[in-house]
């Protein structure tokens, strides 16, 4: 099998280069939607604030969607390079939501943002609305079908192990679509990030207000982010993330590590597929040398879907089928999370920072009402609230991913089996390239930002 | 449930190749100008325009490319996981050439005279090392991939970077340079005025030439080059499993499916017809029309190598039963019929959108 630091420095670079390219995902998402809220009260009103307000706002969102577009592409490349078995494993279930995704909406918003940025003299006022109507439309539905894809590895439903072509394949598409790990992640995924674009928001504007009460731009930000802000955070918490309430032992593992419960009750269960796990395993032995009786298939389908759990065999013993019950033992401590403390922290943590953002959202909704001076005190907090749920959704996201572990896909493909066989060297300097263009990429986007945010650049001239 | 899985592997064959042809004319015009920054354009001025012209169809030229890579990944999942895994190096560099563009399109506008500078030398690396890459991994497509697969299908690779640059290989992309170089100088033509339409408009000549050269030793070289063949029966209804065939390899075998179906040799016929048209428009400035023919040549290039590789999407060089086909590496049919209508549908209207993007709207920027 693999060296251990192939799958080490595989799972690193595939970290650091999602974790970077979803620092970029909330706030184009969310920011995209009160773009054309706020062009669209441009047009019908047709007041100069209110384009102003667009175009400032449209850079922001311009920075972050330009960074957003070129680090989807290496994560596109990414299960390839690095993950090739998982490419090979799942990837007629895995790629199918994806590339719809690639061909429809991610191409839209891409094709579409060319025009929205050259565009605002170039074209009549409506034409350009529509531009950007369809781009935040584009976005959400990009991130629906990224999330039935990421959803479908948490719960994987709809596929079965074709033991002819070696791989696990769709059985109905339907199936996929309704996955409700999907939906629900789909939904509070979605409201999270018009939370975070929200707080960017109201922070950005309130910055401005702590230097000039007066200033109208930043006023009418601050009131729209407060308000929207309120809703989609209501809309977060009172959804929840319910993949964790899935009847799967994954995800049983993980809300076990997440309540702090101890989670050994659910090892028994664990080595009794494992067990089916390495009966599926002999059988496909049989299969593959050519023997299809109806009685061996007839078995075989019997204990395939627990295929995967005999593969956390491999790293104790090498000969799956002939493994001890001592190494069944360990197989199956191996399928729980390994840091649940850390799942735990940073899943409080996570509910932390929406409680308080949630204060602080109602009490910026209040305090901006009316037109009177608000006090420095409430726009110091509007400030410091800004990265607050950033830190959630980023805590979010590792709950959700790490939780998985040591799961690819859950229940069927172990991260271990799931990477490429590349040598130690390649990935040393593919890791170490990869993150040093992320961290200049990273500069020049908080260049970018803070300079945007200082000289209130708009669009593409001078305010 | 219309179509046997044999139609389907067909047809996702036909859009393989609508998305390559897609992509390389698109994208071929962000590569050809970028990687003839420096050689065009003199002036900051004369830069700022040129990144002006194609700045608006840049991020829709990359999401050709992960249109291009999502359809392998998702109608052809373990070519795509042989293709990406082996090609790992070449492919680490053409994402890290591509990984600033989009932030020099946009934003160096804004910058100050030395920011620009670096700027423009990102855009020339971003367009010279992808557009070379590229033609180095057709050159190596046709050579075969050194890559084994295992009973239960794990990929084993045997080749290393140093591996990909071979003669013939190499030939490929300067013939890809010289291409890319015609397409973008077309444009630049097309688009620019005074100064800067004269270079382009010499470009053209040059680069022209360049290719008609090269794209003929290379298919020269091809009669000699050991091709692929699928020796044992194809069996085109059969679950997916590249392990059930045999395979031989034999000099000129990539010109197989011409001496069975003649026609054929009118794509690679006309891919020069399209390339010596291009120069002689270009020359009497009948620049709109001296692009189409480019057009017509890139794609007509990507044909002809698509036609010699039929039914082969990736050989083995040195397990030659492991090669990928066509008829053995697809997705299952429930997936291919899924996506099939997306394809159908996305595809035509990707190439609208993206014609729309170079003409209508290109022109009014700057």
């Amino acid at each position: 099998m693999l060296v251990d630091t192939v799958v080490e420095l595989s799972r690193w670079q595939f970290a650091i280069t999602a974790i970077l390219h979803f620092l970029f995902i909330p706030l184009t998402l969310g920011l995209a939607l009160l773009l054309a809220v706020m062009e669209s009260a441009y047009v019908w009103r047709g007041r100069a604030l209110y384009k102003a307000m667009a175009q400032f706002w449209g850079r922001v969102f311009a920075i972050n969607f330009v960074l957003a577009v070129s680090t989807r592409l290496v994560l596109i490349f990414q299960f390839g390079l690095n993950g090739s078995y998982f490419a090979h494993y799942v990837g007629d279930v895995f790629a199918l939501p994806l590339a719809i995704e690639a061909l429809g909406s991610f191409f839209l918003a891409a094709a579409l943002f060319g025009p929205y940025w050259f565009g605002w003299d170039a074209m009549g006022k409506k034409q350009h609305l529509c531009l950007t109507w369809l781009i935040a439309l584009a976005v959400n539905v990009s991130a629906f079908w990224v999330l039935m894809a990421n959803g479908w590895m948490q719960n994987p439903v709809g596929a079965a192990f074709n033991y002819q072509s070696y791989r696990i394949e769709l059985s109905d598409f339907a199936q996929l679509l309704h996955n409700p790990a999907a939906l629900a992640k789909y939904l509070h995924t979605v409201a999270a990030s018009y939370v975070v674009a929200c707080a960017t928001v109201l922070g950005i504007g309130a910055y401005w207000l702590r230097l000039r009460q007066d200033d109208a731009l930043a006023r009418l930000s601050y009131k729209l982010a407060a308000g929207a802000g309120v809703l989609a955070l209501g809309v977060t918490i009172g959804l929840g993330d319910s993949t964790p309430t899935l009847d799967n032992p994954v995800q049983q593992a993980k809300r076990a590590a997440i309540s702090g419960q101890p989670d050994s009750g659910l090892l028994p269960g664990i080595e009794a597929r494992i067990r089916n796990g390495m009966q599926a395993y002999a059988l496909l032995e049989q299969l593959r040398d050519g023997d299809t009786k109806p009685q061996l298939l007839a078995d075989f389908e019997r204990f395939k879907q627990d295929l995967g759990y005999a593969m956390l065999l491999q790293p104790l013993h090498k000969q799956i089928d002939e493994a001890s019950d001592k190494h069944i033992k360990l197989a199956a401590q191996s399928a729980l999370p390994a840091h649940p403390g850390l799942l735990r922290g940073l899943y409080l943590l996570m509910i932390g920072c929406g409680i308080v953002v949630a204060f602080g959202f109602v009490l910026a909704a209040w305090g901006g009402m009316g037109d009177k001076a608000m006090p420095d005190w409430l726009l110091s907090i509007s400030i410091y609230l800004a990265p607050l749920p950033w830190l959630a959704s980023v805590a979010g996201w590792f709950v959700a991913e790490a939780g998985k572990q040591p799961w690819a896909v859950a229940g069927l493909l172990p991260t271990f089996w799931a990477v490429s066989s590349q040598s130690v060297t390649q990935l040393l300097v593919s890791s170490v390239g990869f993150s040093l263009a992320y961290l200049i990429l990273l500069g020049l986007a908080v260049f970018l930002l803070r300079q945007t945010v200082m000289s209130r650049r708009i669009v593409n001239k001078e305010a | 449930m219309a179509w046997d899985l044999e139609s389907l592997r067909l047809l996702w064959w036909v859009l393989l190749g609508m998305a390559m042809m897609g992509f390389a004319v698109c994208e071929g015009v962000t590569l050809g100008i970028t990687l003839l920054l420096p050689v065009l354009a003199v002036a900051d001025g004369e830069k700022q325009d040129l990144i002006g012209r194609i700045a608006p169809s840049g991020l829709a030229n990359l999401a050709w490319l992960s249109a291009l890579v999502m359809i392998v990944f998702a109608a052809w999942p373990i070519a795509y996981a042989v293709a990406l895994a082996s090609f790992y190096p070449a492919l680490f560099l053409l994402l890290l050439g591509l990984l600033f563009r989009p932030l020099a399109f946009f934003f160096l506008e804004d910058c100050g005279p030395r920011w620009r500078e670096y700027g423009y030398k990102a855009l020339f690396v971003g367009g010279l090392l992808p557009a070379a890459l590229l033609g180095l991994l057709v050159g190596n497509l046709l050579k075969g991939i050194p890559f084994h697969l295992d009973s239960d299908m794990h990929i084993r690779f045997l080749g290393d970077f140093a591996g990909l640059f071979n003669l013939f290989s190499i030939l490929v992309a300067a013939t890809t340079l010289a291409l890319l170089a015609l397409h973008g100088a077309v444009f630049a033509q097309l688009k620019t005025s005074g100064e800067l339409r004269l270079r382009a408009k010499a470009m053209v000549q040059r680069a022209g030439l360049a290719f008609v050269l090269l794209f003929a030793v290379a298919g020269l070289w091809i009669t000699h080059l050991e091709g692929y063949h699928i020796s044992s029966e194809i069996l085109p209804n059969d679950p997916a499993n590249p392990l059930a065939k045999f395979v031989k390899r034999g000099e000129g075998l990539w010109l197989d499916n011409y001496e069975h179906l003649p026609v054929l040799w009118l794509i690679p016929a006309l891919a020069f017809i399209a390339a010596i048209a291009a120069l002689g428009l270009a020359k009497w400035d009948k620049s709109y029309w001296a692009m189409l023919a480019s057009s017509l040549c890139v794609a007509m290039v990507v044909l002809t190598f698509g036609m010699s590789m039929f039914p082969f999407l990736l050989p083995s060089n040195i397990s030659l039963n492991s090669s990928l086909t066509i008829w053995d590496s697809s997705a299952s049919p429930l997936t291919l019929h899924v996506l099939l209508w997306v394809a159908a549908i996305a595809l035509p209207a990707m190439a609208i959108c993206s014609r729309w993007l170079f003409g209508s709207f290109a022109e009014k920027v700057g």
